[in-house]
């Protein structure tokens, strides 16, 4: 058998067990070449430079001292070059280069240890490898902070999240829900994910594009050959669109977003997020600490899990903020609701955009780590379920 | 294989490569019915190298250029970890060890699908 043959049979074999028939959402073949647009190319760095930088932030976190134990400081990047042909007549060559690296500080005093990140990350800029030392001394003095910071009391907060926890809330609560593939042949939440549906404050618009250049989810065309077009999934609070492949959207009579994304040549491409934006509003930060009497500023995303609407989120740290001011650290924070309720309760929405960027990657199906962008302002939302010590 | 140790021993390195062949097909069902297919066949080479005790090791489908994987390998060495051994020297280890079975080989995908039916 040839390779095409096996593939032919195979789709024989699925499709026998299928009620309709696949059909691809219609796209103009497209001839394209995209080469590599770099500002500074990584490749033209020696390794030798690379793992100097590397150690000179080593070091800067360890001479702080005191209870800082142990650091963790990995970089990586990757060149890529994909063909893609079909036999619609689409032929594209693109280049790319994705560069993301991260730093842990780790504190112990005692029996308490905390741990906190900082990201970076690139698809057009090498540059991003310098210029993180303030950062990381700020890091390492929150790091020793956190230490004497007594546990949050749970309760219902008022609660401003920073943008990258903002980013990683939009991704995993909501944008994952957005993926067609998951919602196509699940009844319950093709209802819950109706287009015109209220789904959030009007104040809200979500849009999910490939066309962020330095993002690392920056994709001109996507794995079947679909340009990346920016597509809203929430614009004023109503929910506008879903992320398609070609599959997908044809199964659901809508059109190709450019979201089919493979990790590699060795899988299918299915649903993916590319880079994944709250779009900013109008409230300046102290807007939102305004009014706040108790409340608590949530930063940084530590990990979370999500089933259905239901979503848990720990933040990386967090401070308490009292009568409109940010007060001392608290630890142990842990967000927890329904998605569809907390994107309702969000009453601001940040012009401070930011586009923050870190190691790892989205992972679905056994296709991780793959790169995606999540941007945001700050978040403000009322009514959040905090866990905690009573 | 062979070529890429002759580059090795003409340099003066320790060196061992590796290459797998792997033909790997799933089978999905979902809600009661057949939702997937998919084989995956990979080719790949991998060298391993310990230049002044440390070790370098580079990776690559096939088909690869031997002799750019361990430049590869010699390069990363440099930073690689210490390697506190030598690889094995050869032996009379037999060439072939009989742990394969053959109705692996020869299955298809419709007989996974009827298995899984």
């Amino acid at each position: 058998d040839t390779f095409v043959e096996l593939a032919i049979r195979q789709a024989a074999l699925v499709g026998q067990a299928k009620k309709e028939p696949v059909v691809l959402a219609p796209v103009d073949p497209v001839e394209d070449c995209v080469p590599l647009a770099v500002r500074k190319d990584p490749r033209s760095i020696t390794l030798t430079e690379k793992k100097r930088l590397l150690e000179e932030y080593n070091r800067l976190i360890l001479s702080f001292g005191g209870p800082i134990t142990s650091s963790i400081v990995g970089y990586a990047e990757s060149y890529t070059k994909k063909i893609f042909v079909n036999s619609e007549g689409t032929c594209i060559e693109q280049e790319g280069v994705d560069m993301a690296g991260g730093f842990t500080v780790i504190a112990t005093k005692g029996h308490e240890t905390q741990m906190q990140h900082l990201g970076f990350g690139s698809s057009l800029d090498a540059g991003v490898l310098w210029g993180h030392e303030d950062r990381l001394r700020e890091l390492c003095r929150v790091t020793v902070a956190l230490l004497d910071a007594p546990p949050v009391e749970g309760g219902e907060y008022t609660v401003i999240l920073d943008p990258i926890l903002a980013g990683v809330f939009i991704h995993e609560a909501f944008g994952h829900l957005s993926e067609a593939d998951n919602v196509y042949e699940n009844e319950e939440l093709r209802a819950l994910m109706r287009p015109g549906k209220k789904v959030g404050a009007e104040i809200l618009s979500v849009y999910d594009t490939g066309l962020e250049p330095g993002a690392r989810g920056y994709l001109r065309y996507d794995d079947e050959g679909v340009p990346a077009r920016k597509t809203y999934l929430i614009k004023n609070g109503v929910l506008v669109g879903r992320l398609h492949s070609r599959e997908t959207a044809g199964k659901m009579g809508e059109a190709a977003t450019g979201n089919a994304r493979a990790i590699s040549y060795a899988f299918a491409p299915i649903p993916r997020m590319r880079t994944t934006c709250i779009e900013p509003g109008t409230s300046s930060f102290e807007e939102m600490l305004t009014g706040i009497s108790l409340g608590i500023y949530a930063q940084e995303a530590y990990g979370g899990q999500t089933d259905g609407e239901q979503f848990t989120f720990t933040a990386g740290r967090a401070r308490m903020i009292r009568h409109g001011t940010l007060a001392e650290y608290v630890k142990d924070v842990t967000l927890t609701g329904n998605v569809f309720t907390t994107l309702k309760n969000i009453d601001c929405v940040g012009n401070d955009f930011a586009r923050p960027e870190g190691p790892g990657g989205c992972g679905k199906a056994g296709q991780y780590p793959l790169p995606v962008s999540m941007w945001s302002p700050h978040l403000r939302i009322q009514n959040v379920v905090i866990g905690g010590k009573r | 294989m062979e070529t890429l140790l002759e580059a090795a021993k003409k340099r003066g390195v320790e060196a061992e490569a590796f290459t797998a062949a792997t033909r790997q097909t799933s089978v999905q069902f979902e809600n009661g019915r057949l939702k997937k297919v998919e084989t995956s066949l990979r080719e790949g080479m991998a060298v391993r190298v310990i230049v002044a005790g440390r070790l370098g090791f580079a990776a690559a489908t096939l088909p690869a250029d031997p002799l750019r994987l361990l430049e590869e390998a010699v390069a990363l060495a440099e930073f690689g970890k210490e390697a506190g051994f030598s690889f094995p020297a050869a032996t009379g280890v037999p060439k072939e060890i009989p742990v394969f079975d053959e109705t692996v080989d020869r299955m298809r995908p419709e007989d996974l699908v009827a298995m899984g039916e």
